[in-house]
């Protein structure tokens, strides 16, 4: 590892240190102005203001805002998410018993993308300009329009309901993932499609293609050897971005799957006013995105020996 | 027997009614050991006419129209894509002219000299390395060892265009098609790529189809030369005959446009008026009617054939 590998991770370490005060602060705040009642949830519909009045007191709900931010700074630093208002359990705890399901389910979403995006990419792009491509470039704007729940519950009602090929929701089995992982998957393979198309037809007109030809590689050698590996790299940056925006915002699949992952999670804080809930979430996806545009940013010169990391 | 026999090429781009002819009734022949130039300003077709002569252009969007050529015994306008493949690079070597591009920047020199022997011949990879050096050693590629674990990006346009060199000539093919090989490089690198060209094409034997613009190459380099005007080959000589005697009036008017020191300080330089008129608003007639000094009233009606000796042709109908 070079000075410059050591600079630049340092640096992406101190952006995200600044990136989780900032989004940290934004949610806190949010949830500061809510009208919701954290305290009056957590008491019920039958306890006497006395009562919501020492629970917001226990909790600190009663200080001013800079106060309240100020003690979850303190307490972030020395790594304490706080507790969960409903479950009375450390976030810390709930957030990572939930953080392996996500994980699986954006793997294999991301596995599902890359193989049906890329494989339509790259087909549409050899046949530019044929019925097969017009087809294909129809196709994923279908899935790039199609809002989430509506894929998914389509793809329950054709697969779980009417074919019982799949169980309709649950956790545990290879059976229980496919389902949200080709939800997840369909979508973004739309996108994955139209980009590495646009980037499969632009670098199949460059110099180096032609000269693999010339040496006599074959077609498919030139699409998958020489045009490929420089066509991948818009992709790449995406998967970094796909990796953040799926560990957050698998919350409409999740849901509809009933999924136990951070997602849902996140669902049933928002609606119980679980403020530490909320913000661990906000945290894990914050990391997550960070994570995910480091790695995007470590492969690429794997990818392209020109990209150097400053 | 020719080694490499173009006749009648015509290729047109386009689909339907935008569909425009951009080479037209073009034939060539080259032999082993010898170099054909062909020269001809930037546009007048001289890339799709060797290209597609051996079928590398891109089909569609261009499209050959008609055309027979030759490789030895070898129809080439009737082999698949696969048996195509079989002779580029193996028996047909060629040099494009861009050595900045013309490389795949993500893969290593090594790999890519590698990749062009063990398409065509079955070695270990010991012996496609050991090869590998061997020819960068030949193209005068220094320290080739370390070049082969180095990406394009870190090489110099020189170097990069003697890897190039080195990868066209890997399979010691009987055909080089070299595409302006040295037209992106400064003077004195041109000067080492055309006599490294030359002592490679004396000791493999080989034909050369040189494209180039510069006359000063072809009166260097060339054995014979073709000069194209708007899609045809308007004149074709051995070299001396062309440089001392042109008779179509375009070469007429190449020759004396080159800069001489003789030249008065001050004085103008001839030039040729007017433009290369573009492909599809080409005129009925001969092309080169509307700059042409000597022009006559049928020329502008009817196409003058490329007709004389084969020692020397010219399409006029009113030579110089």
């Amino acid at each position: 590892m070079g000075a410059g590998m050591t600079r630049y991770l340092l640096g992406r370490i101190a952006q995200a240190i600044l990136l989780l005060i900032g989004v940290s602060f934004i949610t806190f705040l949010l949830l500061y102005i809510l009208p919701a009642d954290p305290a009056r949830q957590i008491a019920g519909r039958s306890a006497t203001p006395e009562t919501v009045e020492t629970i917001r007191k226990q909790l600190g709900l009663d200080l001013p805002f800079h106060e309240q931010y100020g003690r979850y700074l303190v307490n972030l630093a020395q790594g304490d998410l706080g507790r969960s208002y409903a479950q009375k359990t450390e976030v810390a705890e709930i957030v990572a018993a939930r953080l392996p399901a996500t994980m699986l389910l954006v793997v294999a979403a991301i596995v599902c993308e890359l193989i049906l995006g890329l494989a339509i990419g790259v087909f549409a792009a050899v046949r530019q300009g044929s019925r097969t491509d017009s087809g294909m470039m129809i196709l994923s704007f279908v899935g790039v329009s199609t809002p989430q729940f509506v894929a998914g519950i389509l793809m329950l009602y054709v697969f779980a309901d009417r074919l019982e090929w799949f169980p309709v929701g649950g956790y545990g089995e290879f059976r229980h993932l496919v389902l949200p992982a080709l939800t997840l998957g369909i979508l973004g393979a739309g996108w994955y499609s139209r980009m590495m198309r646009s980037s499969m037809i632009e670098v199949l007109t460059q110099d180096y293609v032609r000269t693999a030809r010339a040496k006599g590689a074959s077609e498919l050698r030139v699409v998958l050897v020489h045009a490929m590996r420089n066509a991948l790299l818009p992709i790449i940056a995406m998967i970094g971005i796909d990796i953040g925006l799926f560990m957050s915002g698998a919350v409409v699949v999740e849901s509809v799957f009933g999924w136990p992952g951070i997602g849902q999670l996140a669902w049933q804080a928002i609606q119980q006013v679980d403020i530490p809930i909320i913000m661990g979430v906000t945290l894990v996806a914050a990391v997550a995105i960070v994570l995910g545009n480091l790695l995007a940013d470590l492969v690429a010169p794997l990818v392209d020996p020109r990209i150097r990391i400053r | 027997m020719a080694l490499f026999l173009v006749e009648d090429l015509a290729v047109s781009f386009g689909r339907g009614a935008s569909r425009v002819r951009v080479v037209d009734g073009v034939s060539f022949a080259v032999d082993r050991g010898e170099t054909l130039g062909i020269v001809g300003e930037s546009g007048c077709g001289k890339t799709v006419t060797v290209m597609s002569s051996i079928r590398l252009q891109p089909a569609p969007p261009s499209h050959i129209d008609s055309g027979r050529m030759r490789l030895g015994e070898v129809d080439l306008m009737s082999l698949s894509r696969t048996a195509l493949g079989e002779i580029w690079g193996n028996r047909i070597g060629v040099v494009f002219q861009d050595p900045m591009t013309s490389l795949n920047p993500t893969y290593t020199v090594g790999f890519q000299l590698r990749e062009a022997l063990r398409l065509h011949r079955n070695v270990s990879a010991a012996d496609a390395r050991a090869g590998v050096l061997r020819m960068l050693d030949r193209v005068g590629i220094n320290a080739p060892e370390r070049r082969l674990a180095q990406y394009p990006h870190e090489l110099s346009g020189g170097l990069r265009q003697r890897v190039l060199i080195a990868m066209a000539l890997i399979c010691n093919p009987e055909l080089l098609i070299a595409d302006e090989p040295t037209t992106a490089l400064d003077v004195t690198l041109q000067a080492q790529i055309l006599d490294l060209l030359r002592s490679l094409r004396d000791e493999l034997g080989m034909g050369i189809v040189l494209i180039t613009h510069d006359l000063g190459v072809v009166a260097e380099f060339c054995d014979r030369v073709a000069v194209m005007y708007a899609g045809r080959i308007v004149e074709s000589a051995v070299v001396r005959t062309l440089f001392e005697s042109p008779r179509h009036p375009y070469t007429h008017g190449l020759l004396t446009s080159i800069p001489r020191l003789a030249t008065v300080k001050g004085a103008r330089l001839p030039v040729i008026d007017g433009m290369v008129p573009a492909p599809g608003e080409r005129p009925a007639g001969c092309a080169f009617a509307q700059r042409c000094p000597r022009v006559e009233a049928r020329c502008r009606d009817e196409q003058p054939p490329l007709a004389g000796s084969p020692a020397h042709r010219f399409a006029c109908f009113n030579p110089v």
